[in-house]
């Protein structure tokens, strides 16, 4: 055994056991310690197993603030600690169709998918898939849906990943074009019509089954949940929760009991993940009170799949303040909002906690001055977003 | 075996006797399998040999006492709260000598908590390390060519072979 400061020669799989401990920001620091490493680091054995170990650990915050005018304030991208502290900008890639309007549709597993603004980009691309560690881009083709009139909120996706078939699957719930629908029923313009689902390891799309859809009309962004992705839907002016099974494609849709509140000034319904389970909170608002709601969602077997059973688990009322939030982050909710000054608006961040009904300040967020922002829980990976 | 038996004795590679408790030595399968094949009754004078080195056998041995009670009976949160302290403590040993050594040993005593700790504590360390210490501790070699180095650069800004 040669020994440099004692230390034996480890036998392989002891070194494997070690590194899909190891952060993945040090794994890619750690590509260029020799070939066998670098050529081990893009196994896809490895990276499931680096995911496993570090799944649901230390999400980060990211915020994406943007502003009217694209051209004169880029947007800007940033990941936050648990100290809520801004630890990384993250530098947008320097490819067409990021030089653009574009949104972060869905961030899940370490991955971004990113829609892209058609009318300005021109850009054979619609979607992207993005892995800024690893700095992946990857252009997802247009369906044959695609029409040219589309704007930026005409169709639903969902970006979620199934480790029982180690594949990341796009959904896209499309809307018919317009103009094609001359007459009449204009109630049914707003629906959507048919699904697709694109599978990152066949690289193509195909259209899924939609009868259990029909009459509903996706309202909110998707949120996913180890393996499922989940949408709020509305069916004859009810709720409904429309999942997404990755790994058998299965869409299914479960009637839960959200109030409507006609009279209130302001309703958010957002999907998140509290305490470990996929939840759905609601914050509403009016002159007199300010109020949210968590629900949480329990899988449920049944005869024919699964479903899901809605238990509110925590109602906040009479919160003194007024508030945007933005996503649930480590059990506690992302808001913003905006202090008016004599000469400009400005922004701040909070995480409002809602069992010691208490928000604390981000501290580096008194200056913000993007109009536009969006939360996401990230974890970092090392997943190609060539094929999983 | 004889149930009198309550503590045996085991040879490290170095020849040095040590005792270990039979619940303790049950946290380990090879060490196990001894217990029912050995015997280990007083007038045995059979003394099984462990292939790890003495300093390694010492720390080996004090984490099974500790957590042999736990693993036998199953405990309590606050139990379980106290180990993890434990382990933290445990691992703040000297771990630059004697950490991969303990790695082998859990891993030749399939010791699948020692083995977990030690690999965690090893990836903790390496938070932070430059890619020639990486190197040296794993004895690796830089085997990328100029032409490799210079093209993972570009591929990768900030990326460093140092």
């Amino acid at each position: 055994m040669a020994s440099e400061g004692n230390q034996p020669f480890l036998p392989l799989d002891i070194i494997i056991n070690i590194l899909k401990r190891v952060s993945v920001k040090s794994i890619v620091q750690f590509r260029s310690v020799c070939k066998d490493w670098k050529n081990l680091f893009k196994t896809p054995n490895f990276i499931a197993e680096q995911a496993r170990h570090s799944a649901h650990q230390n999400p980060l915050l990211l915020l994406h603030e943007s502003d009217y005018d694209y051209k004169a304030t880029p947007p800007f991208l940033r990941l936050v600690n648990q100290k809520m502290e801004t630890v990384e900008v993250l530098t947008i890639p320097s490819i067409n169709c990021f030089k653009h309007g574009w949104k972060i549709i869905g961030s899940c597993n370490g991955l971004l998918c990113i829609q892209v603004h058609p009318d300005q980009g021109r850009s054979p691309c619609s979607l992207c898939l993005w892995n800024p560690v690893i700095r992946e881009v990857r252009e997802i083709p247009e369906t044959t849906r695609n029409a040219r009139n589309d704007y930026l909120d005409m169709h639903k996706f969902g970006l979620g990943f199934s480790s029982v078939i180690n594949d990341f699957k796009i959904v896209k719930f499309y809307k018919q074009e317009l103009h094609k629908k001359k007459n009449k029923k204009k109630a049914a313009l707003l629906r959507h019509h048919g699904v697709e689902v694109y599978s990152l390891s066949t690289g193509s799309w195909k259209e899924l089954e939609f009868v259990a859809l029909q009459n509903t009309t996706i309202i909110s962004k998707a949120s996913s949940v180890d393996g499922t992705i989940f949408w709020l839907g509305l069916q004859d002016s009810c709720h409904v929760l429309v999942s997404f099974d990755v790994g058998t494609e299965v869409l299914t849709t479960t009637q839960i009991p959200l109030t409507s509140r006609h009279q209130v000034y302001k309703t958010t319904t957002t999907l998140s993940v509290y305490q470990n389970k996929f939840a759905i909170y609601q914050y509403y608002c009016d002159c007199s009170f300010n109020s949210i709601d968590i629900w949480a969602m329990e899988e449920v077997a049944t005869e024919s799949g699964k479903s899901f059973s809605c238990v509110k688990i925590c109602n906040v009322s009479t919160i003194a303040y007024f508030f945007g939030p933005l996503c649930i982050w480590r059990n506690e909710i992302v808001c913003r909002d905006e202090v008016e000054n004599v000469s400009e608006r400005k922004y701040y961040l909070e995480l409002f906690n809602v069992t010691t009904k208490k928000g604390k300040k981000f501290p580096d967020s008194d200056s913000s001055v993007y109009h536009f922002c969006a939360g996401f829980n990230y974890e970092e990976s090392l997943m190609s977003v060539w094929n999983s | 075996m004889s149930s009198s038996v309550e503590a045996i004795t085991v040879l490290s590679s170095d020849g040095d006797e040590f005792k270990i408790t039979v619940s303790a030595a049950k946290l380990s399968k090879p060490l196990n399998w001894m217990l029912e094949d050995v015997c280990f009754s007083d007038d045995c004078d059979e003394v099984p040999t462990i292939e790890v080195n003495s300093k390694t056998l010492v720390k080996v041995i004090e984490y099974c006492e500790k957590h042999a009670p736990r693993a036998n009976s199953g405990a309590s949160d606050s139990d379980a709260e106290e180990l993890k302290k434990w382990d933290i403590e445990f691992m703040k040993m000297d771990v630059k000598d004697i950490l991969f050594h303990i790695l082998m040993a859990a891993n030749y005593l399939h010791m699948e908590g020692l083995y977990d700790l030690a690999c965690q504590t090893a990836a903790d360390l390496m938070k932070g390390m430059t890619v020639s210490q990486i190197r040296k501790i794993f004895h690796i070699k830089n085997d990328f060519s100029s032409e490799e180095q210079e093209q993972l650069r570009r591929q990768h800004p900030g990326c460093s072979f140092d």
